[in-house]
């Protein structure tokens, strides 16, 4: 049955999954520079370099809409999770530093630039991994003690749904990577990978969180199994292969997915429509959200406009600028 | 034995004082390589242009490490402080969220501006996305000091057992200190960068003999130290207003970085001093002054505050009567020596000479001095309070035994990362001479655009 979302957490939903859609490009571009150093250097870092941070913005932009939608669960996440939390922001901040650093090396170092990416690469990862953790026992509930506000780990890994969901999302987005990077790898290759980790991963969440009807999946499901059967025939894969629709397919998908749990949380022990914050301040960052949206759909065009335009009028001229 | 509470206490005001270094830099940096750009575009002068590309790799540098330990910050503020952020959500939440589309502003903007700066046909649409980036990047600052604002007055709510209720946000985010709180926190933050790139500037004009180098340095000093200058007037300006608002709004505050015992007419400003069993010693007084300069009046019969008005459990620590003196002492010292080299630019006299130049170099580390006592005289000049009135540091805090050994990797992390931050940001400016890069400038479509042919 379809049920009528909450402005709100709509919102809310959608940001997290702008914010997934561009980082799993990052987390797609670690796989390539792990794999596929010498020809990320060519197809990966042109994309890469202006986008990472961006990344780091989208991240502060969810937070900060979860911390005006739902406050009374913050103090859940900030005792259960606060381990992991601190050891991401060390793993955040060091990530910034390794790729700015490979970005500027000077002359004459001792470090090479592929160690740099290496690093970075590694540490995309062990984020990702992270964020899939936290997002994972928040559906199944499972490790997360509500009543003593812990977080045990091994409790949730024992749960096979959990482990299942991020390995399977894990081999999606590496077969995904081959993709969105345009990689030269065998051609059945990379539908292969994204179909096996699409059921690896489909299957777990289905018995994650307890969701309304595993119906709510065919979204996801459809867009999914769409992206490597373009790719396949070369008439469709330039489809793919641009960069914003296959953002936005990503995103469309996250959010169904994340909708089919809808409202609740936590294998359906928490109603997040419980927790909602008081009504004026609701109104208010609905209102900011729509204009401050508007604002970063005009950046976002504006990026477009010059990244892609003179891109095309002179791409010698962007690595000169940047190194 | 340190208790959690104190231990957050310590973890959030060490982040914070490493988050400063790298945001000062990150702000004056971007109105500098805003305003070298424009010179440099409109005089055609290849030696602005160039001050321009080299500081905005500094910028880019700064912006990646300062956002990210923006971001530490900001995640901090919910891990540590839990109790704090609930509250924050229910009222006062949206300058956080007003920030964020800064944020967006000066990223993309930064992006765009940074790594596609030879693609623009018009150079004044390049230029004008240096002017996003520093928008953007004040736009950020001021936010995040509305919060603070809200922390020191609290507006827009009515406490109901412990609770908010009958929420005005929009009240909450104009707090009652907003305005002048935000004015002297922008102009002493970009005060406090340039200071401390003019210091850089001066070491490389020592260290660099060439002609061109020279001269580049020259003309980069001189810049830095009018935007530092015209900052740190408007900082002095603001600084005064912000010291006359706390009579009224937070007077325990003012009492105590005053060290005024007791409510007085026509008071004296005491200058150092520690209490010493209940008793200031150790002080030099300037009669009638600090009534003249509370009121702006010489014979004013209002009496300013005094720390026994209030119950002892509530004063804050008073080393901040410390705090507050070495910021206004460092700050007038500052200011002289900014009004001396504005004297020699005005008269257009060399700014090169060693008592300039050594003048700039220490210039840069005691305005760093000034600027972090600034901020402990705010803090800790609020304590008990985390929001004053309103919840205590102690009611916030995470008390969870398992924030001490992660805190104290992030302590030894930022140990390391701030010195390699300036470090790698040095080393990357000297990645090439500066012969080299002018020439780059003088055989740029732009530059070769003037030249007739």
């Amino acid at each position: 049955m379809v049920q009528i979302i909450h402005p709100e957490v709509g919102l809310n939903l959608a940001i997290f999954a702008m914010l997934f859609a561009i980082l799993s490009t990052e987390l797609m571009a670690a796989s390539a520079i792990l794999f596929k150093y010498s020809e990320s250097e060519r197809r990966v870092f042109r994309y890469l370099v202006p986008i990472w941070e961006v990344t780091g913005t989208f991240f502060v932009f969810y937070v900060v809409n979860l911390e005006a939608l739902i406050p009374s669960a913050l103090p859940l996440i900030a005792y259960s999770f606060i381990s992991y939390i601190l050891l991401f922001l060390i793993l955040y901040v060091l990530r910034n530093a390794s790729i700015i650093s490979a970005e500027y090396l000077w002359k004459n170092r001792r470090i090479n630039r592929k160690f740099l990416y290496s690093m970075y690469a590694v540490i995309t990862f062990v984020l990702g991994a992270m964020i899939l953790i936290i997002y994972t026992a928040f559906i199944s509930g499972k490790g997360i003690d509500y009543s003593r506000m812990t977080f045990n780990l091994f409790a949730f890994a024992a749960f096979l749904p959990d482990d299942g969901f991020i390995i399977g999302s894990a081999i999606l987005l590496f077969g995904l990577a081959s993709i969105f990077y345009g990689l030269e790898v065998n051609r059945y290759l990379p539908p292969l990978v994204v179909i096996t980790g699409m059921i690896v991963a489909g299957v777990s969440f289905i018995y994650l969180g307890n969701m309304a009807s595993p119906y709510d999946l065919a979204v996801p499901v459809i867009l999914t199994v769409l992206v490597p059967l373009l790719w396949l025939f070369r008439r469709t894969r330039a489809i793919v292969q641009n960069k914003i629709i296959f953002q936005g397919l990503i995103a469309v998908s996250v959010f169904f997915l994340a909708y089919s749990q809808y409202p609740y949380l936590m294998g359906k022990s928490l109603n997040i429509l419980n927790l909602l914050n008081n009504n004026a301040m609701q109104t208010q960052v609905f209102y900011t959200t729509v204009i401050g949206g508007a604002i970063l759909l005009l950046l976002t065009l504006m990026y477009f406009d010059v990244a892609f335009k003179k891109e095309e009028l002179n791409p010698a001229q962007k690595s000169e600028s940047a190194h | 034995m340190v208790s959690v509470i104190n231990f957050d206490r310590f973890l959030m005001g060490y982040t914070l004082g490493a988050h400063i270094l790298i945001v000062t830099l990150s702000i004056s940096l971007s109105v500098i390589v805003s305003a070298a750009e424009f010179i440099g575009l409109r005089r055609r002068d290849a030696y602005f242009e160039t001050l321009s590309r080299r500081l905005a790799k500094a910028l880019v540098i700064f912006f990646a490490v300062g956002t990210a330990s923006g971001t530490v910050l900001a995640v901090e503020l919910f891990a540590l402080w839990p109790s704090f952020m609930v509250f924050i959500g229910k009222v006062d939440i949206l300058p956080f969220y007003y920030e964020v589309f800064a944020f967006f502003l000066e990223t993309i903007s930064l992006v765009l501006y940074v790594y596609y700066w030879d693609a623009f046909r018009n150079r004044y649409k390049h230029w004008a996305l240096s002017l996003f980036v520093a928008i953007g990047t004040v736009m950020s600052a001021v936010f995040i000091t509305m919060i603070n604002a809200f922390m020191n007055t609290p507006a827009g709510f009515t406490l109901v057992n412990g609770q908010p209720e009958n929420v005005n946000p929009l009240a909450a985010v104009m707090a009652p200190s907003g305005f002048v709180e935000v004015s002297h926190v922008v102009t002493t933050t970009l005060a406090a960068g340039s200071f401390l790139l003019l210091s850089y500037l001066a070491f490389s004009y020592i260290k660099n003999h060439t002609q061109d180098s020279r001269i580049f340095y020259k003309k980069a000093m001189m810049l830095t130290s009018v935007v530092g200058f015209i900052a740190l007037l408007l900082a002095g300006i603001t600084g005064d207003s912000n010291a006359r608002m706390l009579i009224s709004l937070q007077p325990l505050k003012y009492a105590a970085i005053e060290l005024n015992l007791h409510p007085a007419v026509n008071a004296p400003e005491m200058i150092g001093g520690i209490m010493i069993n209940g008793h200031p010693e150790y002080y030099i007084t300037v009669p009638g002054l600090q009534s003249i300069l509370a009121f702006l009046t010489l014979n004013s019969k209002t009496a300013v505050p005094g720390l026994s008005q209030f119950p002892s459990s509530l004063w804050p620590p008073l080393f901040v009567h410390l705090t507050f003196d070495v910021m206004v002492g460092g700050g007038t010292l500052v200011g002289l020596f900014a009004l001396y080299l504005m004297y020699l630019i005005v008269r257009r006299k060399d700014i090169t000479g060693r008592l300039s130049l050594y003048g700039m170099l220490v210039a840069g580390v005691l305005i760093e001095v000034v600027y972090d006592s600034g901020w402990v005289t705010d803090e800790v000049g609020r304590q008990p309070w985390i929001i004053y009135n309103v919840m205590t540091v102690s009611q916030a805090a995470n008390t969870s035994p398992s924030v001490i050994p992660l805190g104290i990797a992030i302590i030894i992390f930022y140990l390391v990362l701030v010195p390699f931050t300036f470090y790698f940001a040095a080393r990357v400016l000297r990645q090439e001479r500066i012969d080299e890069e002018l020439e780059k400038s003088r055989g740029s479509k732009w530059y070769r655009s003037f030249i007739p042919k």
